[in-house]
């Protein structure tokens, strides 16, 4: 294999892989704060997707298109808070299992609304249906290159948000023990209701980036949700930094495998997460406030 | 929480769950046909059932809107099986012992199919296969008195021929990609048989695993050998035109009929598609079929969107209904006479005026199958 | 055990063999088999999730591993079923001790992840590895053994053997210990239960009864292919657990044919299928939070039954806590140089203790001095930088917390771990754990030595809460006390080790003036029963009566030590509480 196709895959999986770790840094939000989060984060991204799709087709412009969805995704994001977290309380495992009846709710809203295929979403810029840039020999999709971005500034802002700022601090406090945060003056619910708007969010920014390379239905969700889980889990799901190279690392494992066999390469994948876990059970980063 | 609103929940549960009531009840003299197509799953898995359906749902339309049987319109009782054996198991024999229809048509996948073929053999009801390709699905009870299991679907063996047929005689750079599902591994099997037996080996040789995201280490593996034709057999065609692009790389794709899907065109567009050569059986080309896509469009509107698998559902239904006209609804004579149906009006391109026989219970042959091509935004045959 | 009881299994067995008749079609027959095996797999599941308080979301894949395993050898070897059953349990079982052998240290979601994990491997090797298993094209003419009647009869039969072993496991002494560690692995192990081999144990018994289901699938249909293991079905089980009633007996069984009833019903509905079972998770989640049968105890007023019925004996303290084997000479504990830092703090600095048997030995300091950190350190809860810890003049290096705790090291909380799921009673009964010997499978059949060996204890356990004085409070949920019973609740807890030294973390910590007399009188016949105590206190009154030395720590090391009355006059330890007690002494 020359070297330019192997820097073409390495490319392809760093792509993958922002993906893998947008979803887990929208998990990671709410799990910090509230040791919670939302297994249909993946669904959440699919309606994001859809959403932007309708609106793209219908002439809306791409800025106003990503404030609408982002607007309705975070109204949903509180309602799955309101709904399907706090009525079922942390301490049991009941919320996975909510949030993904959520979910599964989402996903037939789509179908009732978009059919089960496929859709096509075309590029965000340009009509294209695939913008490709080429460097050297190696091309690249456009909207891989916005979600790479976007991941990273995403790590950044997480590491500003928890380090710098006051409500950083408050989310942190939360997370470490609620009750002293609540007699610290922490608003608990309201820090609840915002990482749970945030995550949404996230879910909507990631859906209209990954809509145009990715295979658009209704049940696509599922698949990044675990994806995305795996490599939060693999990074280690209390560091910023831990789950994007463990997105990262998961994208790249994932394209490697598949070129050294691609009959078994999916198996690859997981056996190196097992293994991960079995020699460092919290991950391959630890929480940089652990106590 | 409050044991009261507990109760009241637990009571609004059971109401709902009564309410949703039992399938439809079983009423003796009326004729009832079943069908069973996965609806729900894999996207394009589901866009063949939905696609057979619609052709099934149509001609049942139309021909209650002639009268029915005996002035009476035919029931539909249809269930998704989800793709999945165990549910097709379940509702399947739930077609047969407990609805008690008198035929059933589907389902998708083969490995389905084989797995409750002998249900319908065993109650004496007639199936109508489809879109199942698996070649066996009709041999496997060939040597019994009485074969209750026909089919109006493509059949893996004669498009594989095809393509075969044509590929190797226009180059020897061929590559092969294949799923590792059922499907993909089977047609693996055809394809490295034919391609022996034709004294064409292939160059390269790549597989893809199902809900891949991403086939460019396949695709450049391709690439560097220069293969000039892909044969692809994994599912996810929309992904590997796209990332055709990305490496910039253009050979001919020559696939199953799973490329002539509309939902493929309206996502890579016709321009990715110049390359891509088909197995087909509908000929759009041609005036009647042309006249009953009209009829499909107007009926369905953007929901309808594969014709060749519609097709093939609509002349299945077409001819399960012919039976019952001319021997009732007992489903023993019913299989009978499938078997005699002669002067056929099919509207798919290759089905014959007499598709069936005693030892033959494919609606098309090798020779009624061809290959096909993108053209104008319909899928017509590729000129030899 | 109620009269009513061997009649209600009665009932339910001859319910069982109507059914059929009742719901003739072939049909009906394959739904009843079906619910028959998915419950075999969802008690299993309840015993993991419920009682151990792990979480698996790949359940799917020992499922696999059972229908394989007798699809195989029946179809390939020509094995009679009979061995084949058993040997499907056993395969998967065998699958779910390796994967909680190195997966047992991973926690909540990171357990989880690897059960994700191991559902898909599974899955993936049964699609693609095909020589084995014929992938999705599936393995073929599997035995239908004794028509579809007959077969299910075989079915329900297991199912109700394998719910009563599974009800006999969970309301025995067994099943309490795995709620105990549910509920506070760190108390678990500082009564000697070896945590790490029971949540393991619990792995394997649940694996073996989602294998036995998974063979049960196999000779159902007379085929299968690898399309039945997705995570899809992984989630289903965890479903239908949850909507019976996790941690309940009967919710398993409740929750499955509830979902069995749902997808029959909503069959014809092929759009609006999934939607319906969305939002029926949802409700049921949000609005009946222990599940169908949980909602049904609860509301039904009933009390978590303890199948313990305590007999009313009254013994000799001394003979309960076995008066310890002191044929040791010189302390029974010493530490030598103890150090732990944290980053930048230092906790505890080169401590040098003496205890001597039979004593009570009190340990202060001002908040922050190292104390816990200390007794965290003698435990072996965490490690030691620097240092040894010798017990009865061997070192303790490389002993875990449960082994510490079986050589007759005891200790209590300072924040309470008392075990949330169970009673006052049982609580005291799993401090027993080490002098238990009857085995899982003893338990599970309700074998006469685990009946015998639990109401010797249950007697015993009631002594001890005599002792201390809550005696009555004994069917109470440990977490309905008042604050100073749950600290004895959790004392007797301690004493049920029969230790040779206990460690007391601030005994009488918000005590009021009454229940501190009480402790002191308690810890006074303790020490003539010949048990050494160790204790961290602030009440300076309490320690002066009770101590026969004292020692005292400030930021980490140990500024003096002596009688009582020495350290009250030390003028450094004044010093380090900054004179309040001298204002305190001169009240006197």
């Amino acid at each position: 294999m020359s070297p330019e196709s192997l820097v073409q895959i390495l490319v392809g999986g760093v792509a993958v892989g922002s993906i893998y770790a947008l979803i887990a840094q929208g998990f990671y939000i709410t799990h910090r704060t509230t040791l919670t989060l939302n297994f249909g984060q993946g669904d959440f991204l699919m309606l994001g997707a859809f959403l932007g799709l309708t609106l793209v087709k219908a002439g809306v412009p791409i800025l106003f298109t990503a404030l609408i969805v982002v607007a309705v995704l975070a109204a949903l994001g509180v309602l799955l808070e309101r709904v399907a977290i706090r009525p079922v309380g942390y301490l049991t495992l009941s919320w996975v299992l909510t949030t993904m009846g959520f979910g599964v709710i989402i996903q037939n809203v789509a179908t009732a609304f978009w059919g089960k295929s496929s859709q096509s979403f075309p590029s965000l810029v340009g009509g294209k249906v695939v913008d490709v840039i080429r460097v050297g020999g190696v091309g690249i999709v456009v909207e891989e290159l916005f979600i790479i971005i976007a991941s990273i500034l995403i790590m950044g802002g997480y590491l500003f948000l928890l380090n710098r700022t006051l409500t950083g601090k408050a989310l942190a406090a939360v997370a470490f023990s609620r009750d002293t945060a609540a007699l610290l003056g922490v608003d608990v619910r309201r820090m609840a209701i915002l990482v749970y708007a945030i995550a949404a969010i996230l879910a909507a920014v990631s859906g209209i980036l990954v809509g145009p390379i990715t295979s658009l239905h209704p049940f696509m969700g599922v698949k990044f949700a675990i994806k995305g889980f795996a490599a939060g889990i693999m990074g280690g799901f209390m560091s910023p930094v831990g789950i994007w190279v463990g997105g990262i690392l998961l994208g790249i494992i994932e394209l490697f495998s598949n070129l050294i066999s691609s009959q078994f390469g999916d198996l690859y994948p997981f056996l190196i997460i097992i293994l991960v876990l079995i020699f460092r059970p919290s991950g391959l980063f630890r929480d940089p406030t652990s106590r | 929480m409050n044991s009261r609103m507990s109760a009241i929940g637990v009571v609004v549960f059971l109401f709902l769950a009564l309410a949703l009531g039992p399938g439809p009840a079983a009423q003796a003299q009326e004729v009832k046909i079943g069908i069973v197509q996965p609806l729900s799953g894999i996207p394009v898995i589901v866009d063949f059932g939905e696609s057979y359906l619609q052709g099934n749902k149509l001609a049942v339309k139309e021909y209650n809107a002639r009268g029915g049987y005996k002035g009476k319109p035919v029931q539909l009782v249809i269930y998704d099986d989800e793709g999945n054996p165990k549910r097709a198991v379940e509702v399947f024999t739930r077609l047969l012992t407990q609805d008690k229809v008198n035929v059933v048509i589907g389902t998708t996948n083969s490995g389905n199919v084989l797995a409750v073929m002998h249900l319908n053999q065993q109650y004496k009801i007639p199936l109508m296969a489809g879109p199942s390709i698996a070649t066996p699905i009709t041999k496997k009870f060939a040597d019994q008195p009485k074969n209750y299991v026909f089919r109006c679907s493509m059949v893996e063996e004669f498009q594989v021929n095809a393509l075969l047929d044509w590929a190797t005689k226009k180059t020897k750079s061929i590559g092969l990609l294949h799923s590792t599902t059922g499907y993909g591994l089977f047609a693996k099997g055809e394809i490295l048989k034919g391609l022996e037996a034709r004294k064409v080996p292939p160059v390269v040789v790549e597989s893809s695993n199902p809900g891949i995201t991403d086939f460019t280490p396949q695709l450049l593996k391709f690439k560097e050998k220069n293969i000039e034709i892909i044969l692809t057999f994994a599912e996810e065609w929309d992904i590997q035109f796209k990332n055709l692009v990305k490496i910039g790389y253009n050979p001919i794709m020559a696939g199953n009929w799973g490329m002539s899907s509309g939902k493929l065109r309206d996502i890579v567009g016709d321009d990715l598609l110049k390359n891509a050569v088909m197995g087909q059986a509908l000929d759009l080309n041609e005036p009647k079929a042309r006249a009953w896509d009209e009829k499909m469009r107007k009926e369905y509107g953007k929901e309808y969107r594969w014709p060749v698998i519609a097709s093939f559902g609509y002349d299945a239904a077409n001819l399960v209904l012919k039976a019952i006209d001319m021997a009732g609804p007992n489903p023993d004579e019913i299989r009978d006479a499938l078997e005699r149906i002669d002067n056929f009006d099919a509207v798919t391109t290759g089905v014959p005026k007499k598709p069936y026989a005693k030892d033959d219970h494919e609606c098309v042959d090798q020779k009624d199958v061809f290959l096909g091509i993108w053209e104008k935004g319909k899928v017509v045959r590729l000129k030899q | 055990m109620s009269p009513l009881r061997p009649l209600v299994w009665i009932a339910v067995v001859v319910v069982l063999y109507v059914l059929p008749s009742a719901l003739p079609t072939q049909y009906f027959t394959l739904l009843l088999q079906t619910a028959a095996y998915d419950t075999i797999v969802v008690v299993g599941l309840n015993l993991l999730v419920g009682f151990s308080g792990q979480i698996s979301l790949g359940h799917a894949g020992f499922f696999a591993i059972g229908a394989y395993t007798t699809s195989l050898l029946t179809t390939s070897y020509g094995l009679s079923l009979w061995l084949t059953l058993p040997a499907a349990g056993a395969f998967a079982g065998a699958a779910g001790f390796l994967l909680a052998l190195p997966a047992i240290r991973t926690k909540g979601l990171y357990l989880a992840m690897i059960t994700v994990g191991f559902g898909f491997v599974v899955e993936i090797l049964a699609q693609r590895w095909v020589d084995l298993t014929g992938g999705t094209m599936g393995i073929y003419a599997i035995p239908q053994p004794f028509g579809p009647v007959g077969y299910f009869y075989l079915v329900a039969g297991v199912a109700v053997a394998l719910q009563l072993a599974m009800n006999h496991l969970t309301g025995s002494l067994w099943g309490k210990t795995l709620l105990a560690l549910k509920g506070s692995e760190e108390a678990a192990q500082s009564v000697g239960i070896r945590v790490v081999r029971w949540k393991v144990v619990a792995f394997g018994v649940s694996a073996v009864y989602a294998g036995i289901g998974g063979a049960f699938f196999g000779h159902q249909n007379g085929y299968i292919n690898s399309d039945s293991f997705t995570f899809g079905a992984s989630l289903y089980y965890l479903v239908a657990l949850v909507i019976g009633g996790v941690g309940s007996n009967y919710g398993p069984v409740v929750g499955t044919v509830f979902l069995a009833f749902i997808t029959h019903f909503s069959a014809g509905l092929y759009e609006q299928r999934f939607f319906l079972l969305g939002g029926f998770l949802l409700f049921t989640l949000v609005f009946l939070p222990d599940g169908i049968v949980g909602t049904l105890e609860k509301w039904l007023k009933r009390r978590r039954e303890t199948r313990l019925a305590p007999p009313e004996v009254e013994v000799d303290l001394a003979r309960v806590l076995a008066a310890p084997a002191n044929g040791h000479e010189g302390a029974l504990l010493e530490t030598v140089e103890l150090t732990k830092h944290y980053a930048g703090v230092t906790a505890v600095e080169r401590v040098a203790l003496t205890i001597e048997p039979g004593t009570i030995h009190a340990l202060i300091g001002p908040n922050g001095a190292g104390k816990t950190t200390f007794i965290n350190l003698i435990t072996g809860r965490i490690p030691a930088d620097r240092g040894r810890v010798f017990y009865r003049g061997r070192h303790l290096d490389g002993l875990a917390t449960p082994d510490r705790a079986r050589l007759g090291i005891a200790r209590t909380f300072q924040n309470l771990q008392l075990f949330p799921d169970l009673t006052v009673l049982e609580n005291v009964l799993v401090g027993f754990h080490r002098h238990g010997e009857a085995t899982l499978l003893e338990y599970a059949l309700g074998l006469p030595r685990a009946r015998r060996e639990t109401a010797r204890h249950t007697g015993q356990a009631l002594a001890l809460l005599s002792f201390l004085g809550i005696s009555e409070l004994a069917g109470l949920r440990a977490t309905e006390l008042a604050y100073g019973h749950q600290k004895l609740c959790e004392l007797a807890r301690a004493l049920a080790v029969k230790p040779d030294i206990i460690l007391l973390d601030e005994p009488v910590a918000g005590a009021n003036r009454t229940e501190v007399d009480r402790i002191v009188q308690i810890l006074g016949r303790l020490r003539a029963a010949g048990i050494t105590i160790l204790l961290v206190e602030h009440n300076m009154d309490f320690v002066m009566r009770i101590s026969d030395r004292v020692s005292v720590l400030n930021f980490g090391e140990k500024i003096a030590e002596g009688t009582p009355e020495e350290v009250r006059a030390n003028p450094q330890v004044i010093e380090a509480y900054l004179g309040r007690w001298g204002a305190a002494d001169a009240r006197r």
